[in-house]
């Protein structure tokens, strides 16, 4: 095993049936001292954050120089090159703002939160459906490795009507998805969580899918690979992957949000394997032990 | 103690040309490779002013049609098949590989085609940025990503590879950045005022920014001792690295920021100052960029001087994620060759940065086997690597840094 981090903290993000982010999700504050105009992915993520760092980090900026963060999107700079695109066509460059492309980058919301909260550890972002997972893992590396005293990390993702549409009507959600914001993140440190009902990662494998893998060998191949050999116990299995049939999609924050909702919260004492697999080849999974 | 990471491998695609020696007679021969960018007419910005992959290039490489309207994922596709044939494990039999690359394009090309109508519908693939990391008959038993820290992207991803290998999870890597040019990036450069309408000409008084470029470029990264045990050709020595964020603004450099990642590659590498042979900066030409990393440099290196300093923009352009990537790959092949390369361009030195040596002219005899290697991105995101030969390594153990 690659060690052991505690999941301190959760927190969860997401809309209503309806899918509608509203004011509620959304950070009260509209600009930053630092950063100037916050995009809403930004004031969403960091509505979440607020919730998830620990009262003592809060409360002392400028003393985080090792705590880091570490976030997964699908969506990316989807959603800027939208607005860069459609503004040239319609009003022209004069229309369009000088923030826009800095404040959108698939990273800008990882560095957004680190300067809002003065996080000053690594920053990482990672891209893809099954990101929100590897940021967790590349979390826990930068734990182990000695780089960072706790990290903020997990997975979000805010798609534009456009894009949610697009997803939504995809064959891999049958042509009937339902594509929500969410957020989904744990505060880590290393250690055990050591409280009652507390989670620990115990292991993690990242790869990818060969041709002519099932979701089975999937799942199979990835525990072993966390488990650094043949587990010694048989885990719960928790597969995430896009999948339509009405259930709701939080694109990177889906797995997170089911690693928070399923094992964290709800999860049965005893270990758990999260395994997400994305839209391509990469798979990522996390050994969760839930505490009695 | 520190792990020591021998790059075996090298993949490559610039505006160069196709492969290492293409590169290498860029960066040396300074040509100016400039012009409006290839894929549409953009008669609507203020600045169309691009170092470009020729399109010649694009049709006559393998890169070509590997994976039709996504070129982010045939660049990848192109430079790892070169890193891991260069290093001997196309099968990677036995071995536990992985494969950790960056962009801050990936999938948006299909996005900005699909906005403007210009192709069908795109499947979630295509807008998937993982989708880069190559597959097909490739698989890999390693640890897999696609990182994204703007544009320190290119060093970051080798760093994190690096970590995988020291943890313990893979045998070999593969690293490395890549990025294309895409209507909202110059869009971006040219609603911050940071494109330049000359050459890119970093460090020189009246430097006017950004001009953007597109490429790629990828290692094989191993355990020292592994390769050495394999009997790999070791073609350079990752010693050393550090990142860190600035968690201030989201453009403007933050000296103190960029001088703590200085100083933690130095500090990892057990390298002293004086042991730096060349930098090869950030140094984007914009005015803000120069000036910080310069100060920053300043702030670790003290009073004895900054050693010489180049610049691969100048000739490059800012190919973004692919920028860190391709700066270590010009420090391999400066270790290599004993050379540094010019930084092209550079009429006046701003007087504004005081004393500093940049590499000019044809370029300059290398006398020392350390190198190290700078690049930062919006958000803060800061990467500095240091690299050296086996020569240098032997110094370094032997107390002679």
């Amino acid at each position: 095993m690659p060690g052991r981090i505690a999941i301190a903290r959760t927190v969860t993000s997401r809309p209503d049936e309806d899918g509608a982010v509203t004011d509620a999700l959304l950070t009260p504050e509209r600009r930053s001292k630092k950063v100037g105009t916050l995009p809403d992915q930004a004031r969403f993520v960091l509505a979440a954050v607020r919730r998830c760092l620990p009262e003592d980090v809060a409360a002392t900026p400028g003393a985080n120089a090792r705590v880091g963060v570490s976030l997964g999107t699908f969506h990316g700079s989807m959603d800027v090159a939208e607005r860069c695109l459609r503004t040239m066509s319609g009003g022209g460059f004069r229309e369009v703002t000088p923030s826009w492309y800095a404040t959108g980058l698939p990273n800008a919301t990882a560095a957004i939160v680190a300067s809002v909260h003065e996080l000053a550890g690594p920053n990482l972002t990672m891209l893809g459906y099954q990101a929100g997972i590897e940021a967790i893992v590349m979390a826990c590396r930068q734990i182990l490795a000695g780089r960072a005293t706790a990290m903020l990390a997990g997975g979000f993702d805010l798609p534009s009507p456009h894009f949610a549409a697009r997803l939504a009507g995809a064959a891999e959600y049958d042509g009937t998805g339902t594509i929500h914001a969410g957020a989904g993140l744990v505060w880590l440190r290393p250690g055990d969580a050591g409280e009652p009902a507390g989670a620990t990662v115990v292991g993690w494998s990242q790869g990818a899918i060969g041709t002519g893998e099932t979701d089975r060998d999937v799942v199979a191949r990835l525990i072993a690979a966390a488990s650094a050999g043949p587990p010694d116990r048989h885990p719960a299995v928790h597969l995430v992957r896009p999948e339509g049939g009405g259930a709701v999609d939080h694109l990177a924050a889906t797995a997170p949000i089911r690693l928070v909702d399923a094992i964290v919260g709800n999860g049965e004492p005893g270990l758990h394997a999260l395994v997400v697999r994305g839209f391509g080849a990469s798979a990522a999974c996390l050994l969760v032990e839930k505490a009695v | 103690m520190r792990s020591l990471a021998a790059i075996t491998g090298i993949g490559v695609l610039s505006p160069a040309g196709a492969g290492e020696e293409a590169l290498w007679r860029g960066l040396t021969g300074g040509e100016d490779r400039r012009g409006s960018w290839p894929k549409r007419v953009l008669s609507g910005y203020p600045i169309d002013n691009v170092v470009p992959i020729p399109e010649d290039l694009w049709k006559t490489t393998s890169a070509s049609a590997a994976h039709p309207g996504n070129r982010a994922a045939s660049l990848a596709d192109f430079a790892v098949g070169q890193a891991l044939a260069q290093a001997g494990l196309p099968d990677r039999a036995g071995l536990r590989v992985g494969c950790i690359l960056s962009s801050t394009t990936a999938g948006v090309e299909a996005a900005e085609d699909d906005v403007l109508g210009l192709r069908p519908v795109p499947t979630p693939s295509d807008l998937d940025g993982s989708v880069i990391v190559p597959t097909g008959a490739r698989r890999w038993t390693g640890p897999t990503g696609v990182i994204s820290t703007a544009c320190s992207s290119g060093l970051v991803a080798p760093a994190l590879a690096i970590d995988a290998l020291a943890a313990g999870e893979a045998d070999a890597m593969v690293a490395g950045g890549l990025d294309v040019l895409l209507e909202y990036t110059i869009c971006g450069f040219n609603a911050l005022r940071l494109a330049a309408g000359d050459r890119c000409r970093p460090f020189a008084q009246g430097r006017r920014g950004v001009v953007l470029s597109e490429g790629v470029a990828c290692f094989c990264l191993e355990p020292l001792e592994a390769a050495l045990r394999r009997g790999a050709r070791i073609r350079a020595i990752v010693t050393g690295y550090g990142m860190s964020c600035d968690a201030d603004h989201v453009t403007a450099p933050n000296p103190a920021g960029v001088a703590r990642a200085v100083a933690a590659a130095l500090e990892t590498g057990g390298t002293a100052p004086g042991a730096i042979g060349g930098i090869f900066a950030h140094a984007t030409g914009t005015q803000a960029n120069d000036a910080t990393e310069v100060a920053a440099l300043r702030t670790v290196f003290g009073t004895g001087g900054l050693p010489p300093i180049t610049a691969v923009k100048s000739v490059m352009g800012h190919p973004q994620a692919g920028a860190g990537a391709m700066s270590l790959l010009a420090a391999v092949l400066a270790l290599e060759n004993s050379w540094l390369p010019p930084t092209a361009g550079l009429d006046e030195l701003d007087p504004a940065l005081g004393g500093i040596d940049i590499v000019t002219g044809s370029g300059r005899a290398l006398d020392k086997r350390t190198l190290m290697v700078n690049a930062f991105g919006f958000g803060g995101n800061n990467c500095v690597m240091t690299v050296a030969d086996l020569d240098g390594v032997a110094g370094h153990r032997a107390g002679g840094a």
